[in-house]
């Protein structure tokens, strides 16, 4: 059941990343390309999703919004990453003081609900896609922080890391070489988890408008425009909705899978 | 070589509401000295505090009090740069061959670690080349770029020594070196320890519990028990006439293979697992505790043999 899980999801992954990376080659059409005399078409053979309210192709559309999902996902956990692995590594290294201030610190950022932090923030700065992956990025690092902490913590008294210390290895060294590589699987399977909630994250707030701004095309955005038509138009709201149904249900797949995984090793 | 004098270490016992309410006493005033060349052996059951010693004097753990003076260096306060330093002339083999190395790094660059602290003139290919050669005088071959999980637990433990040995340490720590390790593979390792020792002028600090092991490489032994030193002496003098009740304790309840010598029953072996507060710490194990037990504390007096017992056997 796993192992099908895991090949699954990790297809439907790369299907989607695919998808995403090709995508000017693989639209049929201009994702901006206004045709008046197609406005609110229903699937056919020649719009395949369907089009919008101004004409356009939704399944061009959609390929390039994939584009925008994915970028904020892997941008936004690849700074939650960073920024979680060095506060976690940090504590978890030092322990005493240094890490009673930086877990009461994750714990504070633990607190904000998420999303209305980032609407908050939001309201400061221009919405742009580069802000949004930025503020995703430095809202999500607390999971990643505190898992990684507590892996150092425990390996700290494995005898391996013992014997680095009684060969005289360099802090740096430690963290790098002996701490890092034997710490960090279960961080990147909770970084793929993160790709999921980043993605969503990001339909949420280019729903509301705060995200990705028209006329470039997202997920979100598309689902904002499709409510006013929801009656007559099925097509706007499904296939947005089916994508980010699938890319989330994938990477959430994928990471619990993964996790198994890693799980299973130890 | 190297000298302990006075070393203690307590561990705060208890929870959350209870914090400080007992403290566990790992080491108590400990001292020792170890000769160039020559191997003490410190034996004691499980929680005796002889690990702790090791850390101690390793420097892994912070000792409460008390000093380690390794080649008339007090080493017990140093830090940093000047703490790496002394690294160089005292190693530690560890337990358990399955955690002591680390999984995501191959045997060579493992082995080469401590020479990349140590010898920083060495380059890439000198210091690879001292590792193998290190490895292959421990009897391991062709390790270098493979992993630890290719290897079996002895061969784990011999790549253990040869990364310990690599900087030419004076002093060896070996914790437990054999008790993870097959009856017939234990034999190999000690032998193995044996060699070295020779070849090098080691001094090996020998923390184990197994009595027939010990017998087998140590010159002088130290028996703990809960953080005390209570019988200390040549290996010949403790095992062949005992004094502490703790020490024949411990020598009767060695399994014995010849049937001549099997005893019907283990003379003094007590349930209680109870540790004294006051007085004799084991007193209240000791079938021959006496009423003044509880009330003076009996202390190691002479140097080289000594025996921590008001009525020594």
């Amino acid at each position: 059941m796993n192992d099908w899980a895991l090949k699954s999801s990790a297809s439907v992954v790369c299907l989607i990343v695919v998808l995403a990376v090709f995508a000017p080659w693989l639209s049929p059409y201009d994702p901006q390309d206004i045709d008046v005399a197609m406005i609110l078409k229903p699937p056919s053979w020649q719009h395949w999703c369907g089009t919008d309210s101004l004409g356009r192709d939704l399944l061009s559309r959609m390929l390039y919004g994939a584009r925008v999902s994915l970028a904020v996902g892997f941008v936004a956990v690849g700074i939650s990453l960073f920024v979680g692995v060095c506060i976690g590594a940090v504590a978890g290294y030092m322990r005493g003081t240094v890490d009673m201030i930086l877990m009461r610190l994750t714990d504070m950022m633990l607190c904000f609900p998420t999303f209305f932090l980032i609407l908050a923030v939001i309201a400061f700065l221009e919405p742009s896609i580069w802000n949004i992956m930025i503020i995703i990025g430095l809202t999500s690092w607390m999971g990643v922080a505190r898992l990684l902490r507590a892996e150092f913590l425990s390996l700290r008294d494995r005898e391996f890391i013992q014997a680095a210390e009684s060969l005289g290895v360099k802090p740096l060294r430690l963290i790098y070489a002996y701490l890092l590589p034997n710490a960090i699987g279960p961080v990147l399977v909770s970084a793929i988890l993160g790709i999921a909630g980043a993605v969503l994250l990001e339909s949420g707030l280019s729903f509301l408008g705060l995200g990705v701004q028209p006329p470039d095309p997202s997920w979100g955005n598309i689902l904002t425009e499709s409510k006013d038509y929801l009656e007559f138009a099925w097509w706007l709201s499904f296939y947005p909705g089916m994508a980010i149904l699938i890319t989330v249900l994938a990477y959430n797949m994928l990471g619990e899978s993964l996790r198994d995984l890693v799980d299973a090793r130890k | 070589m190297l000298k302990v004098k006075g070393l203690c270490k307590s561990f705060g016992q208890g929870g959350l509401w209870t914090s400080n309410s007992r403290l566990l006493r790992a080491a108590v005033d400990i001292d020792f000295h170890l000769e160039k060349a020559k191997t003490l052996a410190i034996v004691g059951e499980s929680g005796s505090g002889k690990s702790t010693v090791a850390r101690m004097v390793m420097r892994l753990l912070h000792a409460d009090a008390g000093q380690v003076v390794l080649n008339d260096q007090d080493i017990t306060h140093l830090k940093g740069t000047a703490l790496r330093e002394i690294r160089r002339y005292i190693q530690m083999v560890f337990q358990d061959p399955f955690a002591s190395l680390n999984p995501r790094m191959r045997i060579g660059e493992t082995v080469t670690e401590g020479l990349r602290v140590f010898f920083p003139h060495l380059n890439k290919s000198e210091r690879l080349e001292r590792a193998e050669k290190m490895l292959a005088k421990c009897g391991v071959m062709d390790a270098m770029q493979r992993y630890p999980h290719q290897f079996s637990g002895g061969q784990r433990q011999r790549i253990g020594i040869a990364r310990a040995l690599v900087v030419e340490p004076k002093v060896l720590v070996l914790d437990e070196p054999v008790s993870a390790l097959d009856v017939s593979i234990q034999a190999q390792v000690i032998n193995l320890l044996k060699e070295l020792q020779s070849e090098h002028d080691l001094s090996y600090l020998f923390v184990s519990h197994d009595l027939s092991v010990v017998r087998h490489v140590a010159d002088d032994v130290m028996v703990m028990f809960a953080g005390h030193v209570v019988e200390r002496g040549s290996i010949k003098d403790v095992f062949e006439h005992p004094k502490h009740p703790y020490t024949k304790m411990l020598l009767d309840a060695r399994p014995v293979t010849h049937p001549k010598y099997r005893q019907k029953d283990i003379s003094i072996a007590v349930e209680v697992e109870a540790v004294a507060e006051s007085g004799c710490v084991y007193r209240l194990r000791c079938p021959f505790a006496k009423d003044d037990c509880a009330s003076l504390e009996a202390r190691l007096v002479t140097d080289d043999r000594g025996v921590a017992c008001l009525y020594p056997l």
